[in-house]
Parts: structure tokens; sequence; C-alpha cells
């Protein structure tokens, strides 16, 4: 069947649905949202519905990002918008659908927004909401909206165009795209992804590889995971898309053991698009054929690390490689391959399908298109917002995630092994790639981690460290001795057995672990420490001199056993 | 190491038979091995080292490469664990607003840490990876039930079962991937 026949058919379809002749009921289930309770609102959503003698349809979605309002659901009334109401408890929701389905009130109070273009019954528009007005969602466009096991809910909403598009073209052709568009890898690294992709396509040899890394490992950023269980088939189209582009027939998803439902709902999409022909053998008729092979982690850290990734896939410990070579000439099986992450795949198919130059006029000059950042921790409103380059920081931690400016001490940009900067100096910074380099930090993977007042500092640092010594592969010994050395002094300052000459052996030892570490995690292993240390010397010293923890915690707290 | 863990067990005597078996539909992909343990260990609850040597001749794979793969994943066992497990998350976030204090409040109650078993083997703790639904921090599993925003005070009610866990997303524990049914709303 060609393309243009299963758009049509889909696109009837999602009309009919926008369209209803019966009540609507969406109810947003992302892993955020069922942890909240959104199994039990659909319980209690069903058996008011059966109360009220109405027949209606229950759907379900990807999460919005608004982590917070959960449990949500979307109310449609024939004849009238989709209103998102939340958060709700069972009880609440079952008088929600009693009030607005039963006698139609629209429940102003418990709405959120709406989606149409003008208020309704005083509700805002979503375009119009605090959250949303700054965004520009280019991955998450349609999360939160469309049923994501649903295929033609995102045919019908663009789905396929960027493929369709690519197979007109030649694989330098869309390397070349990618390339101007000024895409950069959204992992952490901000590599440029057209430069990654042209060097795989130069390589020699038949056999290549495409891997789409969905280890989202650091602790505070989901917005992988909210692409995954939102839109699972955009991302698909992305890897397809860089597949052809590379000549790559295999590609692995390697998806850590931690997403269940990532997993659950990227297979089921898999299964729909081989069943329509859109992935696997002679794609649209092309000729193109792809195969795409889910792996499951087993709950490493290193299996982020492409290299340690390319290692897990080929049956072996997570553990990275020496480069040079690079996986763009010897990757997976010693082949040609990309790696990349899950975002920057699922960016590629509307760079295709609406041209480079649009995305290239996203965000700054230096820094390119949107980002997604995560915003949890000492926050009113964590959650996940879609964002141009070029908007503050502050604008983000203070008005998106409101957290409280009185409270809030310091902030961890993007990943355990990232930065720790106190609040003030965050605030004056644009989110942006060179920009943050600028000023001495990264925004990583994309997760800001808001950090409290109450927090002890030495404490965080050292269940870091916990965490980065107990990850650390050990096959370099810089990485493996000095993610142990900071813990074992961390250990003891914390247990208020801290030296004076601690803080200048943590500094000292930092530059052996920077330098003399094979891969990412322990080039990066001492930040946390360095920083904190710069920024927040007194917490230390409160604990060396005067042995005592100014938040209460460390005294509180059982620290594990050093090893 | 292994010989003195407190649980252990003799292998059973049909183990060659019966990991040859799970082994079945990997006989000879050297790339599953990671796969290949989370069935023994969904067998038996943790990978017993006898099996190792099977393994080993099932997939191609060196007895000692497997040993370190199995000592590398956190969600295979190389020991036998208690019959629940409880799972606190060690990420940034969690750690941020509180997992320390359940950790003591687990200590006082049943006097283990970190990947220790308490001596009539009901319950072993370990680190939960971060699952990243940080706005639901801090989080806690007990075997496959999930629970969020836990406070040190909830610790004893859930333990007991007090306290209704969310079902079906479970982690690791070795098992493959839940079925859709399971994991979907």
């Amino acid at each position: 069947m060609s393309l243009e026949t299963l758009v049509a058919e889909a696109r009837s379809r999602w009309e009919r649905k926008i369209n209803p002749d019966r009540p609507r009921i969406i109810i947003s289930a992302g892993s955020c949202g069922i942890f909240a309770g959104a199994r039990k609102v659909k319980t209690a959503v069903i058996d008011a519905l059966k109360r009220l003698h109405v027949d209606a349809s229950v759907e379900k979605t990807g999460c919005v990002g608004l982590c917070w309002a959960e449990p949500m659901l979307d109310i449609q009334l024939p004849g009238r918008p989709r209103v998102a109401y939340g958060p709700l408890t069972p009880a609440e929701a079952a008088q929600l659908i009693e009030d607005v389905v039963g006698r139609g009130n629209p429940r102003v109070d418990k709405a959120l927004y709406v989606y149409a273009d003008a208020p309704y019954e005083g509700i805002p528009s979503r375009e119009d909401t605090d959250w949303f007005k700054l965004q520009y969602r280019i991955t998450q466009r349609n999360a939160g909206i469309i049923d994501p096991e649903d295929l033609d809910d995102y045919l019908a909403n663009g789905g396929y165009e960027g493929l369709a598009r690519a197979l007109t073209m030649t694989p330098a052709e869309i390397v070349d795209a990618v390339k101007k568009s000024g895409l950069r890898g959204c992992g952490g690294a901000a590599f440029p992804t057209g430069l990654k992709w042209e060097f795989c396509l130069r390589a020699r040899g038949t056999e290549k590889y495409v891997i789409c890394n969905a280890d989202e490992g650091n602790a505070g950023t989901w917005k992988d995971r909210l692409i995954m269980e939102g839109d699972p088939f955009q991302l698909i189209e992305g890897i397809t898309i860089a597949a052809y582009a590379n000549g790559a027939s295999r590609g692995f998803i390697y998806i850590r053991d931690e997403y269940p439902l990532a997993s659950s709902r990227v297979r089921t999409a898999i299964e729909r698009l081989k069943a329509r022909g859109l992935l696997g053998d002679n794609i649209l008729g092309s000729g193109f054929s792809f195969e795409l092979i889910v792996r499951d982690g087993a709950g490493s850290y290193l299996c982020g690390e492409e290299m340690g990734l390319i290692s897990s896939i080929e049956g072996d410990r997570a553990m990275p490689r020496s480069r040079p070579p690079f996986p763009a000439t010897n990757g997976l099986f010693y082949k040609p391959t990309v790696v990349n992450n899950v975002e920057t795949l699922a960016n590629v198919p509307q760079i295709i399908a609406r041209g480079w130059e649009w995305y290239a006029g996203l965000g700054t000059e230096r820094s390119k298109g949107v980002r997604t950042i995560t915003v949890s921790g000492a926050v009113r409103r964590p959650g996940g917002f879609e964002l141009p380059f070029g908007i503050p920081l502050k604008t983000i931690i203070y008005d998106l995630a409101q957290a409280d400016p009185a409270d809030l001490k310091a902030v961890q940009m993007g990943g355990p092994a990232s930065n720790i900067l106190p609040a003030d100096f965050v605030a004056t910074l644009p989110l942006g790639l060179d920009e943050l380099r600028d000023a001495g930090t990264t925004i990583g993977s994309g997760g800001l981690v808001m950090i409290g007042q109450k927090t002890c500092i030495p404490n965080l640092v050292l269940q870091l460290m916990e965490f980065l010594r107990d990850e650390s592969c050990g096959k370099c010994f810089p990485c493996q001795m000095g993610t142990r050395a900071y813990y074992n002094t961390l250990y003891r300052i914390c247990r208020g057995e801290g030296r004076p000459e601690d803080l200048d052996f943590m500094l000292d030892i930092a530059p052996a672990v920077q330098f003399g570490s094979l891969c990412g995690h322990g080039q990066v292993a001492h930040v946390p420490v360095v920083d904190t240390i710069t920024h927040f010397r007194h917490e230390y010293e409160v604990h060396i001199r005067e042995r005592r923890c100014p938040q209460g915690v460390c005294e509180l707290s059982p620290v594990a056993t050093a090893v | 190491m292994n010989e003195r863990h407190p649980l252990r067990r003799a292998a059973p005597a049909d183990l060659e038979a019966r990991v040859r078996q799970l082994l079945a539909p990997f006989r000879g992909d050297r790339t599953v091995t990671v796969d290949a343990l989370k069935v023994i260990q969904q067998a038996y609850g943790y990978v017993p080292p006898e099996s190792l040597r099977v393994v080993a001749e099932e997939l191609g794979v060196s007895e000692n490469t497997l040993d370190g793969i199995l000592h590398f994943y956190e969600f295979l066992f190389p020991h036998p664990v208690g019959e629940r497990i409880i799972r606190v998350c060690s990420g940034t976030v969690c750690q941020a607003l509180g997992t320390p204090a359940i950790l003591r409040r687990i200590r006082e109650r049943l006097g283990i840490g970190w990947h220790e078993t308490t001596p009539d083997g009901r319950y072993t703790l370990v680190p939960l990876p971060c699952y990243n639904t940080c706005a639901y921090a801090p989080m806690l599993q007990l075997d496959t039930l999930t629970f969020v925003r836990v406070t040190q005070e909830q610790v004893d009610d859930i333990l007991d079962g007090r306290i209704e866990g969310v079902k079906g997303l479970p982690c690791g524990d070795g098992m493959p991937t839940p079925p859709r049914e399971e994991v979907e709303l």
C-alpha cells in the first residue's frame, strides 16, 4: 500500500476520533501518570460512566510533560473542544466525570487548558498557558495528544512525511541536510549529528549499523522516556531515516530495563510499523530494507556510554574501548556504526520533512534548534519542557518549574557527574550549548535537578560518588581508583572524621581522574566534587572543623559501609 | 566468596538439563549473554555459579566472560537473595529528597544496608537505578510493587503491606520485559 493511501485512511480515522459523536475520556498514561495513580483514576472513570449510563470511549495518551499535574485526564464532549484536567484523585475524577459528562458543567476549577485556539468557558488555550507558550515542541509534538500505540494517529499528524521525503533523496543529501540544520547530539556531548553521519557514510564496508541509545541513565533526565512513551513512531521513523542515510540494514535500540513501559510501547510500535510495510523488507516499495531490534539493559549506567553500549549489545560487559577508532568506523562488531540519542533521532523526521532551513532558524546563532529540559527536585512544578535555545534558565527554573527562590540552593545540570552550581549563578545563564560552555558548564542530557536548602551538599556528593564508584567499570584505573578515593574521603567527612587536608587532596587528584580516564564516566567524575568544594566550601568546612552537619542529614543518615 | 554466602544452597541436581532447556532459544548466539543470564535468574531467583559452565557451552563464550558479566550488571544476582527485594532509588533527586532517611529506617528495622540480606533470608536491599520519574521522588520498590513520594514514616507501612503500591512497572529483577498487558494503563 502506498503512503498516500495509508495517510488518507489514517486522516479520516483521526478526523472521526477528534470530532466524536460520544464523549471521549483520554487518560495520561506515562510512567509518571501510572505511578501517580492513573490506573485507579481509569477504574473510577469507567465506574462513573457506568453509573451515568453513558457510552463513552476511554483512551490513553503519553505524558504531556506536566509531571506535577498527574494523574491527568482530558475530556472531550461531542461538538466541544478537548479540555485537560489535573491533578485528580480517583474520587475527584469520578466527580469530574459526573459533572462534565453528566451535567455539562465544564469544571473550570480543575481545568488546566483546552486544545483550541481560543479560550473555552474561561479555560485558557493550551498554547497560551505558562507551560506551553514558551515551548516549541518537535520531538514532543504528539506526546499527550495521540495514542502512542495507534499508528494511524501518528500518520494523521504528519508521520512518515520525513521518511517519504528521505527516500527521494540520496544518503549524501540527507547527511548534508542534517549537517546544515545544526542538529547536535542531545545525549550530553552535543557532537554535530550530521558530521557523525558523514564519518559513517564515508567509512568503508557494506555492513553498517545504526544504534539508538535509549539507556537514559542520568538521574533527573526523562526526555527520552517522554518520547518513547508518548510518540515512539517518530523515534522509529528517525532511526529508519538514519539507517537509510548511513547505509545500514540493521539497527538496535538499546532500552534500559528501568523503562518497561517505554520498552513495551516501542515494541508495539515496531510490530504496527512492520504490519504496514513501514519497517522491515522493502520499505514503501523503495527497495530499502531495515530491521530494528530491541535490546534490554540490565541496570548498568555505563551502557549509556556509546562504546559501553556497543560492548553490551555484543554480549559483553559494558566496558568502553579507547578512542580512536571511533564507532563511526569501528563500532558494533567493529563495523561502521552510528550511535545517536533518542531525542536526536526523534528530531530527524521533522528536519527532513520541513527542511533544514526551518530547524536552523530555531534557537540562537550558536545553538540551533530546541532541547527538552526536565526539571525536578526542590520545585513546585516538576516537568519536561521542549524549549528553543536562548531562553534564560531563570525562566525555566522559576517560571515554568516554580522553584522557591528562598529555598533553592544549588542546581545540578544534567546527570550525576555534572556541575553543581549555586542557583544564583545558574539564574544568570541562558539555555544554549556554546553559551553554557563559555560559562564553564553544560546542559548535558537536559536534566536540571534543583537542590533545596535542606539538602546537605557533602552528603549528596557522597551519594553521587557512591553511585559513580559502583558504576565505574574498572577497566581504567584513574576512574576506578579516583571514584573510590573520592568516596572514601567524602565518607569520612560525612561521618565527622574529616581531616583539614581532605579538600585539597580531592582537588589535587581531579586532573589525574579527568585526563587519565578512558571514557566520559571517569573524565567528569571529579566535577561534582570540585564544583561543590569551590562553591559550597563552607559546608565541607563545618563538617570537618566543627564535626556537625548544618542540615542534620549526616548524623542521621546511615552512611553505607566503605568497601 | 559464593560458598560462604549465608543463603548459599547446593545446586539442584537437574540444573544442567534445565539450563540447557532454558537456553534453547539462545544457542550459539554470543550477543545474548545478558538475556540468557536473566532467563536463568528468572528460574532460580539468582544465577547459580554452577550454571555458568553450561551457559558458556551453549552460547560459545568463556565461563570467565560470563562471570564478569554476572557481576557487572546490577540486575543480575550472583548470590541467592532474600524472599523479598527492597529497592530504593539511588538517583540524585531521590537522594536530595529523602533516600538517606528511608535507608536509615530500613537499617533500624531490618539491620541491612545496600546489597545485604537479613539473616533470616526475608529481605534483600539493593539500590534501584533511577527510573527518572523524579517528579515522584523518593521512590521505593518492594518486589514488583512501586511506591512513590515515600517518607521515612511510610517505610513500616510499606513493609507490612498497609500501603498499596503500583503494580506492573517492576524493574529488572532479572525478568524479561513484562508483557504489554502488565505495564500498560
